[in-house]
C-alpha cells in the first residue's frame, strides 16, 4: 500500500498540544490529498475530510488528556529513576572514601543521636500529654500568700470555693499519705492519696473493673473504701480479678476494695498505689488555716483559665473578708495541670534541648566544611557531566540527594547512639523527674530523628551544593584540580563556618562554666549542721493506735531510748523533720506586739526531743537544749534559730522573751505563750543550694493534739555514730519492731545522702551540659584544625616561595595561623555576645554566681582561644615543616 | 450504517489497530486508511475515535509513537507495535476466535 512508509528515527519530539495539533493536521492533510487525487475539487475534499474526521475538538480534548497523564507519569518515573541512581551512587561514593564517610557520619550520628535522646526526654517528661481525656482543661489551684505561691489549699477554703464557683465541670482535694499497710508478715508503707469524691470525675478517667469512689462515699462512715492503681494491683494481688470486695487494713483501720484503675492512670512509675475518700468532718470544713491540700479541676467547656482565675480571685476576694484572720492575704492561682505536674523539669530540659541543638549545629558546621573540601575535589567529576549535558539543577540535586543520604546513614547510626543515651540518662538521672522512664525510641523520637536528619542535610549541604554547581566549567576542566573554584569566596564561607563554631561552643562552655562555678559555690556553703556520721529514717504512729499525746509520745520515747542503746550510737533524737526532708511553717509573734497579720514571722516549724541539737552537730549558740524536764504541763519553750531571733527582736536578748503563735493558739495567747530558751544557727534545710528561712524549734513532749497533726504521726528518727551510719539500718528496724511491730520504717538515708539528694538534679544538669560543652569544643577543634589544613594545603606553593625567598619557619607559622586568628576572634567575640544573652535561661539554676559572671567568660574565651591556637597549630607547623623545593613542586 | 456494528466497535477497534501496526510502523492517516479497506468500512470508524484510541494505547504501552518524516515530505508520527502490545494481540486473537466460535455455533446455521 501507498500509504506504508519507513520513518526515519529522530530525537525531535514537540511539546504535546502542538503534537496533538500537528498530527491532526496531517490526518486531514492526507485525507484532503486523497479525494483530490480521485478528482474531487480542493474546497468540497477539505469539507469532506472535516466531516468524515467526526467531532475534532472532542478527539483534541480526549488525546491531550491522555497524553497529559502519560508525560506526568513518565516524568515522576524518570524522576525516582534519577533519585534512586544518585541515592546508589551517593552509596557507592560513600563506601569508596571509607575516612570522609566516617568522619562525616561520626560527627553528623553525635549530633543527630545526643539531640534525640534528649528530644524523647522532653517528649517523654514534657510535652506528652497526661493521658486522661481532654488534658487541656485540667487544671490546677493552688493558694497565693502575699503574692507566693503556697502550693497547699486548706479544706475551709476549698469547700467555700467549690460552692461559690462555676468555672469548673468538677474539682478535686487530695492529700498524698503514707498509709501503713497490716500485713502478715508485719507493716508496710503504701504511698496512698486520699481525695474527695470529684476525684475521678476531674480526672476523667473511671475503674479498670468495679467502680470509683464518687461523693456518696466521700462522707465519714461511708468512707472506708479503697481503688487500687493497675501497679498495686499487679503488685500485691498478683492482678487477680477477685480482690473486689476484699478488705485492707490501712493505718489499723478495714478498707473495701472497690476498683481498680486502668494502667493508663498511673501517670509515674512512682505514683501512689491506691486512693481512698478523704471525708472531711464537718469541723474540717470549716478549718480555713491548714493548708495541705492539691487542688485539681476540669474547666467547663468554653470556659479560659483567665475567666476561671478571675471568677476565683473574685471568691478569694469574699474569703478574705470573712475570715479575715485566717485568709488575709490569700488569693488563688489557677495554672495548668501539665506545668503543676512537671514543675521546674520543663525549663531544666528545655534549656538542655537547646544546648544540644547548638551540638548539632556545630556538627553540621564541620560536615559543611568536610563536604566543601569534597566538593573541591570532585569539581572535575561535576566539571564533566556538566559537560555531558547534566543541566545545573541536576548537579545541585546530585549533591543535595549525596547530602541526604549521608544525612540518613547518620541518622541510623545516631539513633542507636540516642538508644544508648537514653539508657543511661535514665539510670544516672536525678530521682523524681516525672515520666522519665517513659523516655525512649518511638515513633515520635524515629521521625524526629529522620526529620532532623533530613533538615541537617539541607542544612550543611546547601552552601556546598551551590558552589560546587556554580563552579565554572571551563576553568575547571582547564586548570584541573588545583585552579577549581573561586578561592576567594570560599574561604569567607569556611572562615564564617569555623567563627560560628567557635560561637556556639563558647555559648555552651559559658553554660557548663556558670554552673560549675555555681555548683562549687554551693560546695562551699555551711550547712549549719554537721552531716557526717548520722544516720537517719522515717516511721509513723497509726493514729487508731496512737490517738493522744502522751501514747505518742510514750512511743518515740521509747524508739529514742532505744536507738540510744544500739551499740557505736553516740547520741538518737527523734525529730518532725530534718534537713533535707520536707517542712511546714507557723506564724510568730512575740509578746507585746499585736496579734494582726502584719507583725506575724511566717516560720518554720520544727518539733524535736531533747539531744537532737547534739545529734545533728548544731551548736547551741545561746542558752540551753530541751530537757525531759520541758514537758507537758510546764512552762512552753522554744528554740530560735539566728534569723528568728533578730526578726523578733531585733535589738535585744531573745532568751527569757515570750512568743505568741498565730491562729489558733492565739484565742488564749496568755495559756500558749513560748518561753525562748535558746538560739542555734540558720540551717540550709532544704539543701545547700536553697536560701535559709526563720525558724523556730519545739519540744515533742509539749506538742497539742494540732502539733501532732502537722506532723502527720510521721517523724524522723537520728542517730549519731562513730561507726558507718548506713549500717544503723538493722539495728534500729530492731529497736522499732521491739516497740511496736504495727510501726513501719521507712526512708533509711545517712544524712549526707539526703544532704547530696538536694543537688541531684542540678549536678545533673551541669554534669550534662559540661559533657556537651566539652563536645562542642571537641568539634570545634577539629573544623578548625580541618580549615586551616585546607588552606595551608592551597597555599603550599606560596609557602615555598616564601621560603625559598628567606622567610623564617616563624613567620611561616604566623602566616597560615592567623588565617584562622580572624575567624576565631570574631567568633568569640561573637560567642561571648549570645552568651550574655543566652545564660539568662540559667539563671534560676545559678547560686553565687551571676549569669555574667566576667570570670566565667574570661576563663571560657581562654580556653577556646588555647585550643584553637593548638587546632591550628598543627597544620602550621606541617607547612612549615615542608622543605622549600617540596611545595615548589607540588 | 447499522446500529450492531457501532456496538462491536467498541471491543474490536484496539485489536485491530494492534493487527495493523503489527506489520510495521504506521502513520494515523494511514492506519486510518488500512482500518477502511482491510474491513471492507463494514465498522465504518470515525476518524475522530480513532486517535484518543492510539493515545491510549499509547499509554498502555501497546504501542510506541515516533516522529519521522512522511514520503511527502511533512513531519509525521509514527505507531509501532511493542513487545506488549504484541502480546496483547495474541491474546485477544485467541479471545475473539474462542467467542465467535461460541457465538456461532449458536447463531449458524439460521
Amino acid at each position: 500500500m501507498d500509504f506504508r512508509t519507513r520513518f526515519p528515527l529522530r530525537l525531535w519530539r514537540p511539546n504535546l498540544d502542538d503534537e496533538v495539533d500537528a498530527e491532526l493536521d496531517f490526518h486531514l492533510e492526507m485525507r484532503t490529498r486523497e479525494l483530490m487525487r480521485a478528482g474531487v475539487p480542493e474546497a468540497d475534499a477539505r469539507r469532506e475530510a472535516v466531516a468524515r474526521f467526526g467531532d475534532l475538538r472532542r478527539a483534541r480534548r480526549e488525546c491531550r488528556a491522555i497524553g497529559q497523564q502519560r508525560e506526568q507519569r513518565m516524568r515522576s518515573a524518570q524522576y525516582l529513576s534519577e533519585l534512586w541512581q544518585d541515592a546508589a551512587f551517593a552509596l557507592r561514593q560513600m563506601i569508596a572514601t571509607p575516612a570522609f564517610t566516617l568522619i562525616a557520619v561520626a560527627t553528623l550520628a553525635l549530633g543527630i543521636g545526643a539531640t534525640t535522646a534528649i528530644f524523647s526526654v522532653v517528649n517523654a517528661v514534657v510535652l506528652r500529654p497526661l493521658p486522661v481525656p481532654d488534658p487541656g482543661r485540667l487544671v490546677s489551684v493552688t493558694e497565693v500568700w502575699r503574692d507566693a505561691d503556697q502550693g497547699a489549699v486548706s479544706a475551709g477554703n476549698f469547700v467555700d470555693m467549690m460552692g461559690e464557683q462555676s468555672a469548673f465541670d468538677a474539682a478535686t482535694a487530695s492529700t498524698t499519705v503514707s498509709f501503713t499497710l497490716a500485713r502478715d508478715e508485719g507493716a508496710e508503707r503504701v504511698a496512698g492519696v486520699k481525695a474527695t469524691g470529684g476525684f475521678f470525675k476531674t480526672y476523667g478517667v473511671n475503674a479498670a473493673f468495679g467502680r470509683v469512689f464518687g461523693p456518696e462515699d466521700d462522707e465519714p462512715g461511708q468512707d472506708q473504701v479503697v481503688v487500687l492503681s493497675h501497679k498495686y494491683w499487679i503488685r500485691q494481688f498478683g492482678g487477680e480479678t477477685g480482690v473486689l470486695g476484699k478488705q485492707i487494713t490501712l493505718d489499723a483501720r478495714p478498707y473495701t476494695i472497690i476498683g481498680v484503675m486502668p494502667a493508663s492512670f498511673d501517670f509515674t512509675s512512682d505514683a501512689e498505689d491506691l486512693w481512698v475518700p478523704i471525708a472531711f468532718t464537718r469541723e474540717r470544713k470549716a478549718m480555713h488555716d491548714e493548708h495541705y491540700l492539691s487542688v485539681a479541676a476540669r474547666l467547663k467547656d468554653g470556659v479560659t483559665i483567665e475567666q476561671a482565675q478571675q471568677q476565683l480571685d473574685r471568691i478569694a476576694a469574699d474569703l478574705r473578708t470573712r475570715f479575715p484572720k485566717d485568709d488575709a492575704d490569700r488569693g488563688f492561682r489557677v495554672s495548668t495541670m501539665m506545668s503543676a505536674f512537671i514543675g521546674d523539669y520543663g525549663h531544666r530540659l528545655i534549656v538542655l534541648l537547646g544546648a544540644v541543638g547548638f551540638v548539632l549545629l556545630i556538627a553540621c558546621a564541620n560536615v559543611s566544611n568536610l563536604l566543601l573540601a569534597r566538593g573541591a575535589a570532585r569539581s572535575r567529576e561535576l566539571a564533566v557531566r556538566s559537560a555531558l549535558g547534566a543541566g545545573q539543577g541536576r548537579l545541585v540535586r546530585q549533591l543535595f540527594t549525596e547530602s541526604v543520604v549521608l544525612g540518613l546513614v547518620s541518622a541510623l547510626a545516631g539513633i542507636a547512639l540516642a538508644w544508648v543515651c537514653i539508657g543511661i540518662l535514665i539510670a544516672r538521672a536525678p530521682q523524681g523527674v516525672p515520666r522519665l522512664d517513659q523516655a525512649g525510641i518511638d515513633g515520635t523520637a524515629l521521625a524526629f530523628a529522620v526529620v532532623l536528619a533530613v533538615v541537617c542535610s539541607i542544612v550543611f549541604g546547601l552552601v556546598p551544593a551551590w558552589r560546587t554547581a556554580r563552579a565554572d566549567i571551563n576553568s575547571t576542566l582547564k586548570e584541573g584540580i588545583r585552579g577549581a573554584g573561586s578561592r576567594g569566596a570560599k574561604d569567607v564561607v569556611r572562615s564564617i563556618l569555623i567563627g560560628a563554631e567557635v560561637a556556639l561552643a563558647l555559648v555552651l562552655l559559658v553554660g557548663a562554666g556558670l554552673l560549675i562555678r555555681s555548683a562549687i559555690a554551693t560546695a562551699r556553703v555551711a550547712p549549719g549542721f554537721d552531716p557526717q556520721g548520722v544516720y537517719s529514717a522515717r516511721f509513723s504512729l497509726p493514729q487508731a493506735k496512737y490517738p493522744q499525746p502522751d501514747v505518742l509520745l510514750q512511743a518515740v520515747t521509747a524508739i529514742q531510748e532505744g536507738v540510744s542503746n544500739v551499740p557505736g550510737v553516740r547520741r538518737a533524737a527523734v525529730a518532725s523533720n530534718v534537713p533535707g526532708a520536707g517542712t511546714f511553717s507557723n506564724g510568730l509573734v512575740p509578746e507585746g506586739e499585736a496579734p494582726v497579720l502584719a507583725n506575724v514571722r511566717q516560720s518554720m516549724a520544727r518539733f524535736v526531743s531533747p539531744g537532737y541539737f547534739e545529734t545533728m552537730g548544731i551548736p547551741i549558740l545561746k542558752g540551753r537544749d530541751f530537757t525531759p524536764a520541758d514537758r507537758a504541763g510546764s512552762q512552753l519553750v522554744m528554740i530560735v534559730n539566728q534569723s528568728l531571733a533578730k526578726r523578733l527582736w531585733p535589738n535585744a536578748d531573745p532568751i527569757g522573751r515570750r512568743v505568741l503563735g498565730s491562729a489558733p493558739e492565739s484565742d488564749n495567747p496568755a495559756k500558749t505563750a513560748k518561753i525562748v530558751i535558746g538560739i542555734v544557727p540558720d540551717l540550709h534545710f532544704a539543701g545547700p543550694a536553697a536560701p535559709t528561712d526563720l525558724e523556730f524549734y519545739q519540744p515533742l513532749a509539749q506538742l497539742d493534739q494540732t502539733g501532732w497533726g502537722w506532723t502527720r504521726r510521721t517523724l524522723f528518727v537520728v542517730a549519731r555514730t562513730t561507726a558507718d551510719p548506713s549500717s544503723l539500718g538493722p539495728p534500729v528496724r530492731r529497736v522499732i519492731s521491739d516497740v511496736d511491730p504495727g510501726i513501719p520504717l521507712f526512708s533509711e538515708r545517712t544524712m549526707e545522702q539526703r544532704m547530696a539528694a538536694t543537688l541531684d538534679t542540678s549536678r545533673f544538669n551541669t554534669m550534662l551540659l559540661v559533657v556537651l560543652g566539652i563536645i562542642g569544643l571537641i568539634l570545634a577543634a577539629v573544623g578548625i584544625y580541618g580549615v586551616v589544613s585546607y588552606f595551608a594545603s592551597q597555599q603550599t606553593s606560596e609557602i615555598g616561595i616564601r621560603m625559598a625567598l628567606g622567610a623564617s619557619r616563624a613567620s611561616v607559622l604566623k602566616l597560615v595561623v592567623w588565617q584562622a586568628a580572624v575567624p576565631v576572634l570574631t567568633g568569640v567575640l561573637a560567642g561571648a555576645a549570645c552568651a550574655a544573652f543566652a545564660s539568662r535561661v540559667l539563671a534560676s539554676q545559678l547560686i553565687g554566681v551571676r549569669p555574667t559572671d566576667p570570670a566565667t567568660f574570661a576563663t571560657v574565651a581562654a580556653v577556646l582561644l588555647v585550643v584553637a591556637l593548638c587546632a591550628a597549630l598543627l597544620p602550621a607547623r606541617r607547612a612549615a615543616g615542608l622543605s622549600p623545593t617540596i611545595a615548589l613542586q607540588s | 450504517m447499522a446500529e450492531s456494528s457501532r456496538e462491536l466497535l467498541h471491543g474490536t477497534l484496539e485489536p485491530l489497530i494492534l493487527k495493523c501496526v503489527a506489520q510495521g510502523p504506521r502513520h494515523g492517516y494511514a492506519i486510518a486508511r488500512w482500518l477502511e479497506d482491510a474491513t471492507g468500512d463494514v465498522l465504518h470508524i470515525e476518524d475522530g475515535s480513532l486517535y484518543p484510541a492510539l493515545y491510549r494505547m499509547e499509554e498502555r504501552g501497546w504501542i510506541a509513537a515516533e516522529w519521522g518524516t512522511s514520503e511527502l515530505g511533512r513531519k509525521a508520527k509514527a505507531y509501532r507495535i511493542t513487545a506488549a502490545g504484541r502480546r496483547r494481540l495474541t491474546a485477544v486473537t485467541a479471545e475473539w476466535a474462542r467467542f465467535a466460535a461460541a457465538i456461532s455455533k449458536v447463531l449458524l446455521p439460521v
